[in-house]
């Protein structure tokens, strides 16, 4: 029995294979997700706040709320530009910040389109990737999790790097590879730089805290802290990059060509 | 004997539904996650059959992993509480009342001997658990603050479990 135990910790160690024991299963799933309906009724009054603020910025960026700034440019509903990202809005039902890996369960599955290593998304920036996925529940691999990256960007310098939570404090989360060369500005916005085929680019995900040199490996470590609250996560977006199989197949193809 | 079996549901149940629901969501603090559904073990008959003990033991933390996410974390660490219950029982003495069908409570015990007792079977639960949890000997002194923080606050829920349970009887 301890060798079944032992077996479950590794295998859970495996990200992305997160499958066997999780909480995405129907009778954990259902529990959680009758306690969080009544639990929402408390939380109502905030989560309108959250949406009415990206309502407004939303709006904002509607043609109405747009001047034009010459005759020459105008805007048509042409073959220009096709769908890349589908965004499904599901509830959290389950959400741990506090441990050292950390988990949420959603009340969406199969059954809603959702397959694993999608993206997760929120109001306020980027909370995680699909991990294991059931009928009716998926769980997400937080953002608050050693093993989860995002690819990110510098706004004014437009140097990319990989935006990674190292432990403790959940504000808090690091850059380690910028070149030691970048000049950084404190209070500059991180952003999503899009180059992976999970988040589209742009998702404003904090602002730059600190930074220190280390001359050894030639990089500097940038601290940064996040705009979203993982203590307050209610309503999420599952984002589906509907071009994500291509770019896959190609990286493949790649991979096996300079082999 | 019935009516105890049924007694003995709804008490496991409750004690579930108030880690699962209640403890793991409460998200303290970094160095605090109590766990206090291992009171389930401590309670059991003292004659039980060990075998039946380690089946009930990870039975037990196999339902806690499914709840969250722990992978065999609490499986393992409750097998391995099973295992070493006897031990301590035997090591403890008999208990007052001399009967072996008797439960390990604060009041077949007493206060002291059940002390003693819950707190090192719970700190072999937790050692275990929170270094599974992490899975590795990286940031030592975050995870060592981490089991001792929600070790001492399960210890006190349990004893005050204990307490708010048997109070009646006394």
């Amino acid at each position: 029995m301890l060798l079944i135990g032992i077996l479950l910790t590794v295998q859970q160690k495996n990200y992305q294979r997160t499958k066997f024991i999780n909480s995405a299963n129907s009778i954990s799933g259902g529990v959680y997700e009758t306690v969080n309906n009544i639990e929402d009724y408390f939380s109502l009054r905030r989560d309108n706040d959250v949406l009415q603020k990206e309502n407004a910025l939303l709006r904002s960026k509607l043609m109405p709320s747009l001047r034009r700034v010459n005759g020459d440019y105008f805007q048509v509903e042409d073959s220009l530009f096709t769908q890349k990202y589908i965004y499904r809005v599901a509830d959290v039902v389950s959400n741990n910040f506090t441990g050292p890996n950390n988990f949420i369960t959603l009340n969406m599955g199969s059954d809603d389109g959702v397959i694993e290593e999608m993206g997760v998304i929120s109001p306020m920036g980027v909370v995680g990737m699909i991990g294991a996925v059931t009928n009716n529940y998926c769980t997400v691999i937080s953002f608050l999790h050693p093993k989860t990256v995002i690819s990110c960007k510098l706004k004014s310098s437009n140097v990319s790097g990989l935006l990674k939570w190292t432990g403790g404090d959940i504000a808090i989360a690091e850059i380690k590879d910028i070149p030691i060369t970048t000049r950084i500005t404190e209070g500059d916005s991180v952003m999503t730089s899009g180059y992976s085929s999970v988040f589209p680019g742009g998702i404003y995900l904090g602002k730059i805290k600190s930074s220190d040199k280390d001359l050894g490996s030639q990089n500097q470590r940038i601290k940064v802290d996040l705009n979203i609250d993982f203590s307050s996560l209610n309503k999420v977006y599952v984002v589906e990059n509907l071009y994500k199989t291509e770019i896959e197949a190609l990286n493949k193809k790649n991979k096996s060509l300079s082999e | 004997m019935n009516s105890l079996l049924i007694k003995n549901i709804i008490f496991s149940l409750v004690i579930l539904f108030i880690q699962i629901m209640v403890l793991n969501q409460l998200n303290i603090s970094q160095s605090i996650l109590p766990l206090i559904y291992p009171i389930l073990l401590f309670s059991l008959i003292r004659s039980l059959n060990k075998s039946f003990l380690l089946i009930m033991g990870f039975g037990l933390g196999l339902v806690l992993d499914v709840f969250s996410n722990t992978g065999g974390a609490h499986t393992i660490a409750c097998t391995l509480m099973a295992f070493v219950r006897p031990f301590f029982l035997s090591f403890i003495g008999p208990m007052d009342m001399g009967s072996e069908q008797i439960k390990p409570s604060i009041i077949s015990l007493g206060l002291k001997k059940y002390s003693a007792y819950s707190f090192f079977l719970l700190a072999i639960h937790h050692i275990t658990f929170f270094f599974l949890e992490v899975f590795s000997f990286s940031n030592f002194l975050d995870t060592a603050l981490r089991i001792i923080g929600s070790l001492v606050v399960s210890w006190l829920l349990v004893i005050s479990f204990q307490f708010l349970f048997n109070g009646k009887q006394r």
